[in-house]
């Protein structure tokens, strides 16, 4: 039995759902579900080689979805995947919204170069949640750890900031910009990224609508479904296609996952 | 018997004014001309000594123009090899009085540089501030869009700062002699190629030097009829002379020059102060001991006593929590941490030294 600790915020919701139902494909391999929606995943902290908080939203969240567990103890699990938490094409899209990269289209924004542009998208993610957990966990342990970055946006979001990158053909620098920061980050925290399936992807920015319909909350039963307008959470359809790529594909040392 | 020195202050004679005192115990150094608060809109510009007194007025939380920030996520190291970070725009080092009032006269749409975007492996640079991209950019077109970017937020530092602060730094240049372009480097040094037959080294004279600071005065004055300028002149000695003179002479001309220019300039303005950190450094009182083994970084202790001197007067508690660095670190590593962080191009030349 492989078992695999899962960190992350709201976008654990999708991932949990999709699990629910693979599970039986995977009978080797076990998941327990740690987070909280939010930035709440900022309270945990390390103390006597564990993940703790005294966070009262993430202590119920983490008992929720784990099965009653208020703590993340390394030696109860073989590997780690961390999700979401701001490691996020929208870091680009931060920096993008200010400064122009010399290589992309010309408008107001401040003028910076391609290299200056990079080494600040790397620097936000860099800063991200999801890495600043990594380095908690890595104060704990040096087992595996896998990183499976916030889903784009659902296609239907038809935000004019979204539009305009489009209209100008920037759209596939901002993607390439997010992949080549998040492996360099990746592999300087020595993480295993899995980026977002091109089978879930609608063009280089967004996700399919489909695997957005009828998300849901991050709330204990996973049965409220998400506001309208929200077009940033996945379903479970997006979390089954999503964990099947990960397991299938997570080697490390040159042995594959072993499903029993 | 009577004689004009009877009624002196203590100040005014060496024996009491100087002989037993430290540059922390000297009393009466620095008296301002005008009040300097934290609510001031300051803006700073000047040689790579001014970025210590750009940082630690910022770390004071005095308001300091910042008209070009980084972009998010650039750690403060790293921003500062882009040029962010360092002044209120992101002009770099300024060293001369004829660069200031060269940037002022072009941001003004009165002045357009020679020559100004220098190659250097296939990329360009802005030849008035080669440092701000270490790789450069990949078409002159862009170096000359991004400076135009740039001169836009040094008008608004003019039009919007109420004290601009200048650090004096060198007299010596290197000219695009055809044009008189005056640059931060010598061509050839970050990139560019010296050509004998168009760039000539210039020294400046403290006509030349008088002049140019009072023309930068009276242009931004235009703009922004109430700004008021605090000078001070850079402790730190040449890195290399062109000049011919042994670079201690050559040192000791040009800062003696860029010296007496300050002290005219404030005698004569009442929109001009001086503050002495050139003295604080370099004065005997010191005994060089705010000189690194170098003899010519200036050692975070002597920063220190500079910016304590500059905020007593207007003030300001000397009892300071937090200088530039990170008040997290031990104050060693924070120390040595802050005697790497000073952008200098001019360290440079260096590397020219057999």
């Amino acid at each position: 039995m492989t078992r695999i600790c899962v960190i992350g915020n709201s976008h654990l919701a999708a991932l949990k759902l999709g699990w629910d139902a693979i599970k039986p494909e995977f009978s080797g391999i076990d998941l327990t579900f740690f987070g909280s929606a939010g930035a709440h995943i900022r309270e945990l902290t390390v103390a006597d080689g564990l993940l703790i908080t005294t966070d009262r939203v993430l202590l119920r969240s983490m008992q929720d979805l784990s099965g009653g567990l208020s703590q993340i103890d390394p030696g109860c699990y073989d590997r780690f995947l961390v999700c979401g938490m701001e490691f996020s094409v929208s870091q680009v899209m931060r920096v993008a919204a200010k400064f122009r990269p010399e290589s992309h289209a010309r408008d107001n924004r401040h003028p910076i170069s391609d290299e200056c542009f990079r080494l600040s998208v790397i620097g936000c993610l860099r800063e991200s949640l999801m890495i600043q957990t990594v380095e908690k966990l890595r104060q704990i342990t040096d087992k595996p750890i896998a990183a499976l970055p916030t889903p784009m946006r659902s296609d239907e979001d038809q935000r004019p900031v979204l539009r305009h990158i489009q209209t100008n053909g920037d759209d596939e620098k901002i993607a390439a910009a997010f992949t080549d920061a998040a492996r360099h980050v990746a592999t300087e925290f020595n993480v295993r990224l899995f980026l977002q399936p091109g089978d879930t992807l609608a063009n280089c920015l967004q996700t399919k609508a489909v695997y957005r319909q009828g998300s849901v909350r991050l709330r204990a039963g996973l049965n409220v479904e998400s506001a309208q307008g929200d077009y940033r959470h996945m379903n479970k359809a997006y979390g089954e296609l999503v964990l099947r790529s990960i397991l299938s594909g997570w080697d490390t040392d040159g042995r594959k996952l072993q499903f029993a | 018997m009577k004689s004009p020195y009877d009624s002196l202050p203590q100040e005014a004679y060496w024996r009491t004014g100087v002989v037993g005192k430290t540059a922390q115990t000297i009393q009466g150094l620095y008296r301002k001309k005008f009040p300097i608060t934290r609510a001031t809109r300051i803006a700073t510009a000047g040689s790579c000594f001014a970025q210590h007194i750009g940082r630690h007025l910022r770390a004071a939380n005095f308001s300091v123009i910042d008209t070009e920030p980084a972009p998010p996520g650039l750690a403060t190291e790293i921003a500062a090899k882009f040029g962010y970070g360092m002044y209120s725009a992101r002009y770099s080092n300024i060293y001369t009085a004829r660069q200031l009032l060269q940037i002022a006269q072009e941001a003004s749409g009165t002045f357009s540089p020679a020559d100004a975007a220098w190659r250097r492996d296939g990329r360009y640079f802005d030849a008035l501030r080669p440092a701000v991209e270490p790789n450069g950019l990949s078409t002159a077109d862009s170096v000359r869009e991004h400076r135009a970017h740039h001169l836009r937020q040094v008008l608004s530092v003019i039009r919007s700062a109420e004290l601009f602060v200048f650090t004096l730094g060198l007299t010596e240049a290197w000219t695009h002699a055809p044009s008189g372009t005056v640059y931060p480097t010598a061509p050839g040094t970050i990139a560019g190629n010296y050509d004998p037959a168009v760039h000539r080294f210039h020294n400046f004279t403290f006509q030349e030097i008088y002049s140019d600071l009072s023309a930068f005065f009276e242009l931004a004055k235009a703009q922004n009829p109430d700004m008021r300028f605090l000078l001070t002149v850079s402790p730190v000695p040449l890195t290399a002379t062109a000049s011919g003179e042994h670079v201690l002479s050559a040192t000791t001309y040009s800062k003696s020059v860029l010296r007496a220019v300050a002290g005219q300039l404030h005698h004569e303005r009442q929109d001009v102060d001086y503050f002495p950190s050139y003295e604080i450094i370099t004065g005997s009182l010191s005994r060089a001991e705010y000189f690194e083994s170098n003899l010519r970084s200036v050692r975070p202790e002597g920063v220190e006593v500079v910016m304590r001197t500059f905020f007593s007067e207007h003030g300001i508690s000397s009892d300071l929590p937090n200088g530039p660095s990170d008040s997290k670190e031990s104050s060693d590593t924070s120390k040595e941490k802050s005697r790497e962080d000073v952008i200098c191009e001019d360290i440079l030349l260096d590397a020219f030294a057999r």
